[in-house]
Formats: structure tokens, sequence, C-alpha cells
């Protein structure tokens, strides 16, 4: 079974500027979704796999901005380009400030839109690689044991063994022991790197280990 | 954006924003007395424009601080009797705590707030629907007053986009008054000074003195005619008695004058002197300073007594006039936060109180340093300034200087200062040895000014008066749709054609896409001429100098913030032309902006712009627009009126052809052309026939 490739979600009130620019996307090998308005877009649900939004800013109802607010919502938000008739500057700024990759206007060049388009997929990759890095880390974290998580709360303190086993009111050989385990199932040796381990999955500080 | 919706309401904002802009002018060094009769017209032209039935001005009570109440209304219609000083406090309390906290408040009374139970009874009994009042303040200070608009007859609405063009006519009033009161406490001041020194110098006048010659043992008195002169007698009226002097005492004085000369002639030592009120043959009293010495014998008994007497009632009255103008003048110091102090050789400063240490700074009672800690806190970009100045007056040259400049308070932080210094006394190569000076606290007053000129920059901003603006930029959105989508189609059919193998099919209908969009752009190309031409028939006789003052009214703003001298030379009877006021007028202002932007670069004081009217060759009307800015190259000039060709970073090179597009539709004609000195003219030239529809 292979991945699902990027999509690429465009949405303008304009059907002919619609029809154009998905014919050109696609014609340079991607895959594209289109949609006559924000809320079409809206109501098709919020797309799981990976890919980019290309935006116009005017449109009657939900506007480009509004949808840019919506989608920025979501559990994975999809990186936003915006291909627009009038490029204002406040417009221009808001959309930047929100995160845009990019503001483009029309007509705009295809080397600059599927450029955007290139960066645009990029960014979401990286994003999506960092959330499934995580998303492993975690995967083993919760292998580990009540007790084996208390064990690792003490280590990441930078308590020593003999402390630690004095926390938990247990002898220093168990402690020993249980760091062993923690080791083999985080498939990380080393205290740093336990340290970094709690700190990506911010753990011990804003919120208790999940159970 | 609908152009044709876009258009509808434009009169009606054009003829308010030149109602802001003039209101906004006239209140721009507008002299304190004028300002009462301004802000009821104010009042007046914004009630009509807007169809208000009537205005209220809210103010605090000179006499009474806590009461708020109408100093100013409007009420063309008339209507139930309004209080003669109606206190808000008792008739809007609801309102007036809105007011307070800095809030705009709009009353409906169809939906009344729940709170405003009191508010809601006497808008009722003054037959107020609705109304919008909004706060004055100066640069977010205090609550100066309120202003407020009220419909009688029908139920207004306040959209925001209404309560903000108020806001902006407020702003307008508020500025205003923050200088009124502020010029008024300086004027105060300056009168209540200018009495007291008035009356020291009648002081100083000298008056000659009557002589007094007293032979003790024979009690006979020789008095000089100048003595008795002062006392409204010739010299043969009086006789030469002590009983003469004793008479004229006044019975007040009478026994305290006669035990001072008994007790001095007891003990004869130094001078005598005696202040004391004799009678005037007008049966009114002088006041007369007496001084004598007497001459004693051998044994050191006084045998007689000489002296002088000298009138003194003018001063006598002076120095009650003069305690009780010092009064005056203490309180109009108080009332104007001045600061006074005398500062004498080696930097010995001399003060009343210690407001001089509140307002600079110092440590209160503080005497040393006070000129170093003055200079350290000037504001670095004024105190060359201040020390250059400072150093004249100490040297020679300038007796008497008044600057404003900013400093740096150590507590309050950045504040502006106004600082009066008069030299009192040189010494003989001219050093400095005592100046006075007054130093005022004028940061209310500066940011008014300040709010004033942002206020102006809120007003000015051209694209509020340019719908051409406006259209050109809805124009543009519409066609960049069928021109993005022509591009991408182009691309796409691009790319289809170099796969392998070339996808023919969907390039076909790639093609019949592009024809299509070709044509709808044609159609919006159409649209805009068409609309532009719709307006035929609004066609009115117009006279070009009328115009040319239309468009300076929008535009002076603009020009002053810009710093661009803005001069008309309208020739007198022009031909009329016929046209469309507003497509007109906008295409003026377009060019008026043009030229201002033109001559950005050029420094200030060189930036003129001339609005010319003439009459044509052919017997047309004229007008020109000449700048003094910086020209157009010679290779531009053909390409000017392509669309979407614009040299202005930012610009959608969309004004000039629109431009054109009108004039051309009033059967006129648009040239351009390179001022021999620098700077650029656009004619636009009127046929003779007043421009009849082709």
């Amino acid at each position: 079974m292979s991945l699902p490739g990027p999509v690429i979600h465009v949405v303008d009130d304009d059907p002919s500027h619609l029809k154009a620019v998905c014919r050109l996307l696609r014609a340079a090998g991607h895959a594209v979704q289109a949609y006559a308005s924000a809320e079409t877009f809206l109501a098709a649900g919020p797309p799981s796999g990976p890919g980019c939004a290309v935006l116009d800013v005017c449109m009657p109802g939900f506007d480009g901005l509004q949808l840019q607010e919506a989608l920025a919502k979501a559990r994975d938000p999809l990186p936003v380009l915006f291909l627009t008739g009038h490029g204002d500057i406040p417009a221009t700024v808001r959309a930047m400030k929100a995160g845009a990759v990019d503001f483009l206007t029309k007509p705009a060049k295809g080397r600059d839109l599927l450029e955007a388009v290139r960066q645009a997929l990029g960014r979401d990759a990286q994003t999506r690689r960092r959330t499934a890095d995580l998303g492993r880390q975690r995967a083993r974290y919760e292998t580990l044991s009540r007790r084996e998580r208390e064990v690792f709360a003490g280590v990441v303190a930078g308590r020593l063994n003999k402390q630690i086993a004095a926390d938990l009111g247990i002898v220093e050989r168990t402690v020993k022991a249980h760091r062993a385990r923690i080791v083999v199932k985080l498939g990380e040796p080393s205290v740093a790197g336990m340290v970094r381990l709690a700190e990506a999955l911010d753990l011990f500080r804003k919120k208790p280990p999940s159970s | 954006v609908g152009i044709t919706a876009l258009h509808a309401n434009v009169e009606s904002r054009l003829r308010f924003e030149t109602l802001l802009a003039d209101l906004s002018t006239r209140f721009i060094n507008l002299p304190a007395e004028e300002m009462d009769r301004e802000i009821e017209d104010g009042q007046r032209r914004v009630c009509e424009a807007l169809r208000f039935d009537m205005s209220a001005f809210w103010q605090w009570t000179d006499s009474h601080p806590r009461i708020f109440t109408i100093t100013h209304l409007y009420r063309p219609g008339g209507g139930p009797p309004a209080p003669e000083r109606p206190d808000a406090q008792n008739l809007f309390p609801w309102s007036l705590q809105q007011l307070m906290d800095g809030r705009t408040v709009p009353f409906l009374m169809e939906d009344p707030p729940p709170a405003a139970v009191v508010d809601q009874a006497s808008y009722l009994r003054f037959g107020i629907r609705s109304s919008l009042t909004i706060p004055l303040s100066a640069g977010g200070g205090a609550l100066m007053g309120a202003l407020s608009f009220n419909a009688r007859r029908a139920v207004q609405a306040w959209p925001s986009t209404l309560v903000d063009r108020l806001r902006l006519v407020a702003q307008i009033f508020a500025n205003a008054l923050a200088r009124k009161s502020s010029d008024m406490r300086l004027r105060e001041s300056e009168a209540a000074l200018r009495r007291s020194r008035e009356q020291f110098a009648l002081a100083m006048e000298g008056s000659d003195d009557g002589l007094w010659d007293w032979e003790i043992a024979t009690n006979r008195v020789y008095y000089s005619p100048r003595w008795k002169e002062m006392l409204g007698y010739a010299d043969d009226e009086l006789p030469n008695a002590f009983a003469t002097w004793e008479d004229r005492l006044h019975p007040e004085d009478q026994e305290r004058a006669l035990a001072a000369m008994k007790s001095y002639l007891a003990a004869p030592r130094s001078t005598f002197e005696l202040e004391c009120r004799l009678r005037h043959k007008d049966g009114r009293y002088r006041w007369i300073l007496t001084r004598g010495r007497a001459s004693c014998d051998a044994q050191g008994r006084p045998i007689r007594m000489t002296g002088s007497n000298r009138d003194i009632t003018g001063r006598k009255q002076v120095e009650a006039q003069l305690r009780k103008s010092q009064a005056q003048l203490a309180s109009a110091v108080d009332l104007a936060e001045l600061a006074l102090y005398e500062e004498g050789q080696g930097e010995r400063f001399t003060v009343q109180d210690n407001r001089i240490h509140d307002l600079l700074g110092l440590v209160p009672g503080q005497q040393e340093g006070i000129r170093a800690h003055w200079v350290n806190h000037i504001h670095p970009d004024d105190r060359d300034r201040m020390v250059d100045i400072s150093g004249r007056v100490r040297t020679g040259g300038l007796d008497r200087i008044a600057s404003e400049y900013r400093y740096l308070h150590p507590r309050r932080g950045p504040i502006w200062i106004t600082h009066l210094v008069h030299v009192l006394e040189r010494d003989s190569d001219g050093r400095v040895v005592r100046t006075v000076g007054v130093l005022q606290d004028i940061t209310p007053r500066k940011q008014a000014e300040i709010d004033t000129l942002r206020l102006r920059q809120d007003l000015s901003h051209a694209s509020r008066v340019t719908t051409l603006g406006e259209m050109v930029s809805a124009f543009a959105h519409e066609i960049k749709q069928p021109l993005g989508a022509i591009l991408s189609n182009a691309e796409a059919a691009d790319l289809l054609l170099r796969a392998d193998p070339p996808d023919l099919a969907q390039t076909l209908e790639i093609l019949a896409d592009i024809r299509r969009d070709d044509e709808r752009a044609g159609e919006i190309i159409q649209r805009i001429r068409g609309f532009l031409r719709k307006r035929d028939a609004e066609r009115v006789p117009l006279d070009a100098n009328d115009l040319v003052r239309d468009v300076v009214r929008l535009v002076q703003n603009d020009a002053a913030l810009r710093e661009v001298a803005l001069q008309t030379e309208l020739a007198p009877d022009l031909p009329r032309l016929r046209g469309d006021r507003v497509q007109l007028q906008q295409v003026l202002v377009n060019l008026v902006i043009n030229a201002m932007d033109a001559m950005a670069e050029v420094p200030v004081g060189k930036r003129n712009l001339v609005l010319q009217t003439a009459r044509t060759g052919t017997g047309g009307a004229e007008v020109a627009v000449a700048d003094s800015g910086t020209g157009i190259p010679a290779d531009r000039l053909p390409r000017l009126f392509e669309p979407f060709y614009s040299t202005k970073p930012n610009g959608l090179g969309m004004g000039l052809p629109i431009s054109r597009t009108i004039v051309e539709a009033h059967n006129g004609r648009i040239a351009t052309e390179n001022n021999p000195g620098g700077g650029a003219t656009f004619r636009i030239l009127f046929p003779p026939d007043g421009g009849t529809p082709p």
C-alpha cells in the first residue's frame, strides 16, 4: 500500500480562473482539487493527506483570509498561499503574519506559481515528518510502565540513582534495573537524549504524563 | 465590487469630505473669540449635510467645573423648551458615565440600554428618538466636552461608517477646544502681568514736595506755596499756624499723628516720618508723607523743626491696587501654572514656590546646579539651540527671548516647555546681572497641535476623495481574472504540448477557454466605457473656475501636509462647458495628486503647483495643472496613457487612461508637456461648443 501523494486544494470564485490554474498545476504533474468557494472547501471536511492550499483573497461570503484562519485551527494545518486579483498591503500583511507561504497577484506567471507551490509542499512535508517523529517517540514512551515513568522522571530531572531510590522507597539496584529497561524501550541510551525526548513530548512541564 | 454600486454614494461622500476639509481648515489658527461662532456654524453644516434635526455641544461649566452642560445648541426645528443650564448628571447620568470612560454613546429609543432609564426619560421629554454623543478630548486626555447629533422625526441608525465620520468632526472640535482653553489661560496671565506693570510705572512717577518750617516756641509754621497747593489752596488762603496742619488731619489719624510728633520731640533723633491723611479744599482727604528733622538748643531741647510733605495718595491707591492685582497675578500664575524665577549673578536663583522645581524635575528646595540640570535635560535635538540662545542672553545682544523646546523630565518623560527670559540688569561690560524668567508646561497644547496635524493626515488620504482610485482598483480586480486565466491556460498549454505525447485534445479546450476569457476582458472594458458614457445624460453647464475651486478645497489639506504651495490663476469670462461635475473633478484631483507625487523629491519651498484656467485658441475652455517636479522623461511621454503603465512603485497604471477616457467622452483632450523651467504640465482642453456628446 502506498501513501497518498500531496494534493493541491485550489479555492477561487472565478470559475474560469479556477479551471485555468488547476489545469496548469495538473499539467505540471500535481494532484489538484478545485473548490468554487470557501464554503464548499470547508464542507468537504478537513483534508487529511499532505498538500497545500491556493486561495483567492476576495470572495463573496467567507473570504480567503477567513478561510486561512479556519484552516489554521486544524491539527495538521495545510500551508496556504494566496493568489489574488488585488493585493492591497493590509491584506498582504495580515496573510503573511498568519503564516502564508506566499502572496501572488493575478495574473501570476506559471513559474512563480509552481515555485510557490513547491515551497508550500516542502514546508508541509517537513511539518509532517516532524509530527510523525514525535508520534513514534510518544508511542515508545507510552510502552513504559508506571514505575518506569517515575524513574524516567527522576532521571531527566537530573537525580542520582540513589536519590531516585529514596524518592520512590525502593533499593538502588531496582532503579538500575528499571533504567536498563527504559533504555531498551525508548532506544535512547544517553541521559541527554532522554531529556530531549521529555522536552519534545512536553512531559513534566505543562501537563502530567499521559497514562 | 460593483462599479455602479460604488458610484451610488460617492457624491454624498464627496460633499462630506469637502465639509470636513473645510471645517478642519477653518479651525486651524482660528482666534479664540471666533471659536464659539464657528462651532455653531459647524453644527449647522453637519446637521444640514447629514439631515440631523439637532446638535448639542456640551462642556464643563466655567463657574462650576463639575457641571456638564450645553453651551451650543443647534435646533432649527424648535422643540420642547430646554432648561437654561441643563446638567448632564441629572438628565443623562448613564451617557455622562459612558463619555467619562471615553466611549461614544449611541442611543435608539426603540432599543434603549437597560441602565439608561433616566437618560431615556430625558430623551422622551425633548422629543429625541435617536442620538449619538461623542466625547471630546485632546490626545486621549480628560473629557473636555461632548458633541451630540440627534434625530427627532425619523429614527436614525448609527452604522459604523457614519460614526467614524462624525468622530472626525468631533476630533476637529476637540482640538479647537483644547487650543482655545490654553490660549485663554495664556491671555489672562499676560493681561494680569500688563496691568501690574502699568501700575508700577505710575507709582514710580515723582511729585515735588511741599516744605514746612515750624518755630516751636511761637507755634508759627511756614508753609511753602507747594505745601498749600497740595491741599488745593492758594498761598494766601491758609494761615501760617500749627493749627493749619492740625485741623486738617483726618479724625482717624489725628491722635496717632500728634502722639508721633510728641514722642519724636521728646527725644529727637534722626528723622521724623509720618504717613497721614490731610483734608483737601474739596473736602476729600489726601495721603501725605511728612518727613522732618528737629534742631535743638544747647540743652538738647527742640527749638524748630523743618521738613517736607509729599502727596502719596496715588501711591497709596496704587499700593492697594497693586495688592489686588498681585493677588490677581498670583491667581493667573496659578491658573496658567507658570513657574517664575529670578536669576542673579553666579547662578543664584530666587523662586517664590517650588513650581519650577516640579516643572524641571529638581529636588524640592534645590539651590545649586539648577542651570546644569536644565541643560542636561533639554531634548538633545533642542539642546544646542537653547544653549546658544542662553549664551547670547548672557553675553549681550539678546534682552528678551521666548522659546519652545522639548524637555526630558526625569519623572514625567518628555514634555514641552515655553520659556520666556527678560534681562533686568547688565553690568558696564554688557554681562547679565539679573534676569527674570517664566516657564510653562505646554505639553497639552503641543499635543493638540500634533493631533491636529495627525487629523489632517487622516483627512488627507487622497484615496478618500478619489473615486477614480476606487474605480481603478475595482476595474483592475475584475480585469485581472480573465487575464490571469489566459496566462495560466497558455502556460498549461505550453506544458501539455511539450509532453510526450502532446495532449492535443486538452490544448484545443484551452484555446477555446482563452478565446472566451479574452472576450470577457473586452466586455469589462466596454462596461467601463459604457459606464463613463452613460452619465452623458447628467451633463450640466459648468464653469471651469468653479471646478478648479472645488478641487482646491478637496486637496488643500493634502497640499499643506506635503508642503506644496498651491496656487490658482483663474481667467475671467470663460466659455462654459457641459459635463459631469464629479467625473471632471476626479480627473483634476487625479492630475493634482500625480503632480504632488512628482514633487516628493523636490526640496520644500520649491514645490509649486499651479492650477490655471484659460480660453483656448479655438474659443473653448482649458484647465492646466502645472508642477515644479522632476518632469517626464522623453521616452516615457508616448506611453503615459497606456493602461497598466505606471512609474509609481504601487501604481496600478490606470489613473491616466481612465482620465483620458473621461475627457474624451466630453469631446475634450489631454495634452502633456514638460515645462522649460522644470516640471510638467497637463492640460485639459475642451471644445468651444462646450463638449456636446458625440
